[in-house]
């Protein structure tokens, strides 16, 4: 296995300029200002081999996208080594930005007023791309991305779905050997986010690309990584097999159910019901015990279903469920 | 090596060429922008009229009205705004910076091209919306081709000159909260020293030639000045000016960014 991402005792401690309430302080913080330290990240230290794929996850503010940044050489270290196929990002930069995509799912690289085919082709000069291979690679993308009807669209009459899979493809127009998705499914329906899974794995299986990706979402973990690092207060908690982490940490699954009928006489006893209320029922499923399919199974055959929403355990259960051990 | 800077080039082109498409994408404020021009040079016609009468002058620093007229309307075609204090102050604060630095080029150079994208159709209709009335508000004046030639020049350089004052202020927002003080004294700077408003040539002595060696009046008044009223010694006083802040000021854009892009603390992780 040959490692592409190798990180040693990583830092990265943000100064934040404390701002005082009230008048009187507020003009003592103008002549002497004081400064807190946020450490983001924490010491940490992993490889990833190549055509590994990652995931990065933690909840809001635990160091995953400055990780990220880091990796990208967007943001510099405060102490550490960080070396991506060799090189330091933060000092090179620029050759390391030949080699590498990252998609910002709260970003956009798109040219809003534009359609997405003006931004391929300055991607393509900015990239150096020969004519023949830039070709060649935009059949290949708009082929495996459905990108057809998109690309004399403006970006701003597209859906968010439809934007996404546009900033990926720009991502990708350069074979990266290597790609950072940080929160590529944030606000996309599931149709949408099935699709931007189904790409990634496509391209790590037809192309051996490197995947890092960081979400909020257990599905696109699932889904696309194999592997999962879990990051919390800019320390690694958990760096194992997702199937590992499935089989321990998310064997639930939570489904609520609203029927046409009157609830009371729901009573499923493979699973946990966690709320009732009328026309909808909250029920926790133990997948080690049971499936989603055979409750379903039973909400169809006794009552009217007229929706359905499955949702995974929120991150921070996962974590609290960690640290308990 | 050559081949290799002609390919790295192309990227600025293909840079400059998109911002052109993306500015002549807004047409309804091409339109507004075009009677804005015609507003301004009836002013500046009504404005000068009046003070070239109660003056009983028919010269000021050895200008007519025609001349002072047609410079202050070139200098309105030159005037750009201030679109890269304003992007670059953005992209740092909202954190859009993640994808316009992490590309394979120079980022400064990024900007400049940009800049040029979108200052090039911005010419051009100010050019057209201000020639045919101006010709029939002010008349026509000679300009000789070598003039307009060299116009060009001075121009490309001065414009070149106000993109560096504006990334230095722009790029001050990797230290500041919020770099509007910043471009408000570059605004009123380059109004009051750079001859916006009133001619340089209609300022004091002392102050005229105070104002000669500082950049401001180099950017658009210059180069308006060789147009209405060439002069080769002035050509060649005005480039060194031009250059010599040029260099300075791309070194301490460069200095700037390079110093800055240590600091970069970007919101939502």
């Amino acid at each position: 296995m040959e490692p592409i991402i190798k990180i040693n005792n990583l830092e990265k401690v943000f100064q934040i300029k404390k701002k005082a309430a009230g008048f009187i302080p507020a003009l003592k913080s103008f002549f002497k200002p004081e400064y807190k330290h946020i450490t983001a990240v924490d010491d940490l230290s992993f490889t990833i081999n190549r055509g590994e794929t990652v995931a990065f996850i933690g909840p809001n503010g635990a160091g995953k996208s400055t990780t990220i940044k880091m990796l990208t050489g967007i943001l510099f270290p405060t102490s550490g080594e960080i070396s991506v196929m060799g090189l330091n990002p933060s000092q090179e930069r620029t050759t390391l930005a030949y080699k590498i995509g990252a998609v910002f799912g709260q970003k956009s690289q798109l040219w809003y007023h534009l359609p997405p085919i003006d931004t391929f082709y300055l991607l393509a000069k900015i990239y150096e791309l020969k004519d023949t291979v830039f070709k060649e690679r935009l059949d290949f993308l708009i082929k495996t991305f459905q990108l057809e009807d998109l690309l004399n669209t403006a970006v701003k009459k597209l859906s968010l779905g439809q934007r996404m899979r546009c900033e990926i493809a720009s991502s990708l127009l350069h074979s990266p050997e290597i790609i950072f998705l940080d929160e590529p499914t944030i606000g996309l329906d599931v149709i949408a986010k099935q699709q931007v899974r189904d790409i990634l794995k496509l391209l790590n299986k037809q192309e051996n690309v490197t995947i890092l990706l960081t979400s909020h979402d257990a599905g696109d973990i699932e889904a696309v990584c194999k592997r999962t690092m879990i990051i919390n207060h800019g320390k690694i908690i958990f760096d194992d097999a997702t199937e590992k982490l499935k089989k321990n940490y998310i064997s639930t699954k939570i489904i609520e159910l609203v029927l046409e009928e009157s609830v009371d006489s729901f009573k499923f006893d493979q699973g946990k019901i966690l709320e009732k209320n009328m026309h909808y029922v909250k029920v926790e499923i133990d997948t080690s015990m049971s499936s989603v399919e055979k409750l379903l199974e039973y909400a169809l055959e006794n009552f009217k279903v007229i929706d359905i929403n499955i949702v995974n355990p929120p991150l921070e259960n996962i974590i609290s469920k960690i640290y308990s051990e | 090596m050559m081949l290799s800077t002609l390919k790295k080039s192309k990227k600025y082109f293909a840079l400059v060429f998109i911002n052109v498409k993306n500015r002549i994408s807004f047409q309804a404020e091409i339109i507004i922008m075009i009677m804005r021009n015609l507003l301004i040079m009836s002013i500046f016609v009504q404005l000068y009229s009046a003070t070239f009468r109660a003056a009983q002058a028919t010269q000021f620093g050895g200008l007519n009205l025609q001349q002072i007229l047609w410079l202050l309307i070139i200098i309105r075609m030159l005037d750009r705004g201030y679109s890269t204090v304003t992007l670059v102050n953005n992209e740092i604060k909202s954190g859009e910076i993640t994808y316009t630095i992490n590309r394979p080029y120079s980022y400064i150079l990024f900007h400049y091209a940009s800049y040029w994208g979108t200052a090039l159709p911005n010419i051009f209709i100010d050019i057209i919306s201000n020639l045919i009335p101006a010709y029939f508000l002010i008349g026509p004046i000679h300009v000789s081709s070598s003039a307009f030639m060299i116009f060009v020049l001075v121009a490309f350089l001065g414009l070149t000159l106000e993109f560096l004052l504006q990334i230095i202020i722009g790029l001050a927002a990797f230290w500041m909260e919020n770099t509007v003080g910043l471009r408000w004294i570059l605004h009123k700077s380059t109004i009051i020293l750079g001859g916006l408003l009133i001619p340089i040539a209609m300022y004091p002595d002392g102050l005229q030639r105070m104002i000669q060696f500082l950049p401001f009046a180099s950017i658009y008044y210059d180069p308006a000045l060789l147009m209405v009223n060439f002069n080769f010694a002035l050509f060649l006083k005005i480039v060194c000016v031009q250059i010599l802040w040029i260099v300075i000021l791309g070194f301490v854009a460069l200095k700037i960014f390079r110093q800055g892009i240590k600091n970069v603390s970007i919101n939502g992780g």
